[in-house]
This record gives C-alpha cells, sequence and structure tokens, in this order.
C-alpha cells in the first residue's frame, strides 16, 4: 500500500493478488450471499484505489482491507434492507448455490450452524468472524469498527450467546 | 468460554469470473487521475467556511450594516467561530479519529455556550427571532453542500456527518455573531437551533448518498 502510496500502480495488482480471496472469503461470510460478495469484492477494491492517501503508513493493511470491506457490506446490507436469507432446500426446486464448501462430516450439522450463523444480526456476525475466524484482537476491532473495545466485546460475545442459543433450540 | 460455538466452514473460494471482474473494475479505475488527498479535502472545506465568513464579514463592512469596532467586541466569538470551523473539518475528514471527532463535539458545545454568554443583555429589536434562524441556515447550505460531496469520498459514519454538518454551521454561526445584537435567550434559541439544523441536514443527506468509497 505503501508503495502505491508512493506512486508504483502495480503495487496495486500485487496487493489485489495477495489479499481478494482473504477479503471475498470475509464478504462472503458477512452477507452469506456469494453474488453480493462478488460485487462487494469490487466494491471494495474500488474504495482501496479510490481512498489510498487515507491508508496511514504503520496500520496493518489486512484489517484496514477488512474494515472497508465490512463498510460495504453492512451499509449494503442496510439499504437493500436485506434480510439474510438462509439456504434452506428451495421450494420451487431451482437449485441454490450453497455459499460455503460442503463439509465432510455431518451436513446436517453444517447446515444447522450455517443457518444459525446466518440469523445473527450483521454487527454481532462481523464482530464474531473478525474474532474468531480472522483472529483479531477485540482492539483491533473496535479501531476498525469506529466503536470502543467494550462494544467490540460486547458485540462478539453477545453474538456467540445467539449462536449458542439458536444451536440448542435447532438440536 | 463463551466463544467455544462452531462457526460454518470456509466459504467457497471466490470464483474466476469474480476475481476477474473485480480486478478489472479496479484497474480501470487505476487509469483515472488520483482523488484529492484527504489534507487537501480538509484545505477544501476549511477554505470554503473561512472564504464564506469572509465575504459576509466583508459585505456587511462594505454597505455599513456592521462596524470595524463592533466587530472588535465581537472578536473573542468570531474567533472561536472559525476555529471550531476549522477543528471540526478536519475531525470529520480524517481518517479513523474517533476520539478528535468526539472531542470535536465538546469544542463545538464549548463554543456555543460561549455565544450565549457572551452575549448577555444584548439590544432587543422588532425584526422577528426567526429571520436569524432562517438566514443562519441559508448560508450554511452551502457549505454544508461541500462537506456532503466530501463525505462521499468515506465510509458512511453518523458520527463523522453530525461533525462536518456541524463545522458547516459556524457560518450561520459567525453571521448570527456580526449581524444580530439580540440577548443571549435569542442566541440560545434561534441561532443554535439553525447550527444544528445544519448538522442534522448533512447527517441526513449523507446517510442517504451511495458513497464513492468505503475506507474509514
Amino acid at each position: 500500500m505503501e508503495r502505491y502510496q508512493e506512486g508504483d500502480a502495480g503495487a496495486m495488482e500485487v496487493l489485489f493478488e495477495r489479499h481478494a480471496s482473504g477479503v471475498h472469503a470475509f464478504l462472503a461470510r458477512m452477507v452469506q450471499d456469494r453474488a453480493l460478495a462478488d460485487d462487494l469484492l469490487q466494491t471494495t477494491f474500488l474504495s482501496v484505489v479510490r481512498s489510498a492517501d487515507r491508508y496511514q503508513r504503520g496500520l496493518k493493511l489486512v484489517p484496514w482491507l477488512l474494515t472497508i470491506a465490512g463498510n460495504a457490506a453492512r451499509d449494503t446490507l442496510r439499504k437493500k434492507k436485506l434480510q439474510v436469507e438462509v439456504l434452506h432446500d428451495d421450494d420451487d426446486g431451482v437449485p441454490v448455490e450453497p455459499s460455503v464448501e460442503p463439509a465432510l462430516s455431518d451436513p446436517g450439522q453444517r447446515r444447522r450452524i450455517e443457518t444459525a450463523f446466518a440469523q445473527l444480526p450483521a454487527q454481532q456476525r462481523e464482530c464474531v468472524i473478525l474474532h474468531k475466524l480472522e483472529g483479531l484482537s477485540f482492539e483491533q476491532i473496535a479501531q476498525m469498527l469506529d466503536i470502543t473495545e467494550t462494544a467490540a466485546r460486547i458485540r462478539a460475545h453477545r453474538g456467540y450467546d445467539k449462536l449458542r442459543e439458536l444451536l440448542e433450540e435447532k438440536n | 468460554m463463551t466463544n467455544d460455538v462452531p462457526l460454518p466452514p470456509a466459504p467457497k473460494p471466490a470464483s474466476n469470473d469474480a476475481l476477474a471482474k473485480a480486478r478489472a473494475a479496479m484497474r480501470s479505475e487505476l487509469t483515472k487521475r488520483r482523488p484529492a488527498s484527504w489534507t487537501a479535502n480538509v484545505a477544501k472545506a476549511s477554505g470554503t467556511i473561512i472564504g464564506l465568513c469572509v465575504v459576509v464579514a466583508g459585505v456587511m463592512l462594505t454597505i455599513g450594516a456592521c462596524t470595524l469596532d463592533f466587530l472588535s467586541t465581537r472578536a473573542i466569538t468570531l474567533a472561536s467561530l472559525i476555529t471550531v470551523g476549522v477543528v471540526t473539518t478536519w475531525a470529520s475528514l480524517r481518517p479513523q479519529g474517533r476520539v478528535g471527532r468526539i472531542a470535536s463535539v465538546g469544542l463545538v458545545v464549548l463554543s456555543a455556550v460561549l455565544l450565549v454568554v457572551m452575549r448577555g443583555a444584548g439590544t432587543p429589536s422588532d425584526s422577528p427571532h426567526w429571520v436569524c434562524t432562517v438566514s443562519h441556515f441559508a448560508v450554511g447550505l452551502a457549505p454544508a453542500a461541500v462537506v456532503i460531496v466530501l463525505l462521499r469520498g468515506m465510509a458512511p459514519n453518523r458520527l463523522r456527518s453530525i461533525v462536518a454538518g456541524l463545522a458547516a454551521g459556524t457560518t450561520g454561526a459567525f453571521v448570527g455573531e456580526l449581524a444580530c445584537a439580540k440577548p443571549a435567550g435569542h442566541v440560545a434559541v434561534f441561532h443554535l437551533s439553525a447550527w444544528v439544523a445544519v448538522a442534522l441536514v448533512v447527517t441526513l443527506v449523507s446517510s442517504r448518498l451511495t458513497p464513492r468509497s468505503y475506507a474509514p
């Protein structure tokens, strides 16, 4: 990113190669919709190019990219008032592409987890993804989401609690 | 432990088509002129606010609506409004900086208290109170338009929009210090409400626009 800021346009290609897949995986988990995640990937990298000067030297790049992706995802979900739909078997028989790789073990359990995860409010889901799957600290999450560390901690823990509750209901 | 719950497996990797589409869009964007830096945008918005205040003061001096002596009696509040305008502009447009934005709201509150306290008894006038509210609001719309455009270049954030709106609203409050001599109660209600109204308009409009960038 710093190389791009210094005028090396090729650096953005390298950045894309290294991080596009990770950003897409984050978006797919956030919005639970592959097509929307594809669009948001494009939006994220357009934002990176348009706002390269807003990247401050010394910042960790991945959390910065995920902040942009998360902002785009949240805004899109809010504007579309999109209720994240769970990938049930389609009643009309139209095949729906699952958003995750089929797991080798218990497909029923996989579906239950996926269903419960999709039912989390977007803010809680985002904190859970960033904390548990991206391995970020609450301090980093707070910086990314422009909230306090306590708020980040509360959102994530409410997400875990809600997820456990939903899974217990389904079991 | 609260986080020992199972989570969904890894999503399917992005398709080659999706990656190619995103890469092509990025390349196309790279061929365009680089957008202005955030510091240039702060300078642009601050310049609009200061410039508008200077123009209004110049016009009022030219037409005899106020005098240099009168300006000197209001020097403290006028200077504080210019300072608040610049600081809040910087706080609203800079990357990250949540603490700075909260602090700048505090600065606005202090400045508003200063406006009311410094006014004191004032001089009663026959003109309707609402004239001040409407005129201050109208003056604030030009810098409001500038900050709304600039806010599109970053991720939507309510606090950021409020602070940007308060920055734009300082111009109306500045006009109030130049053109109105009514007492403190009038300032507290009819001047400050215009300031808040400009902030609300910026917040409302910017929340409805699609940003050009989602960078923090």
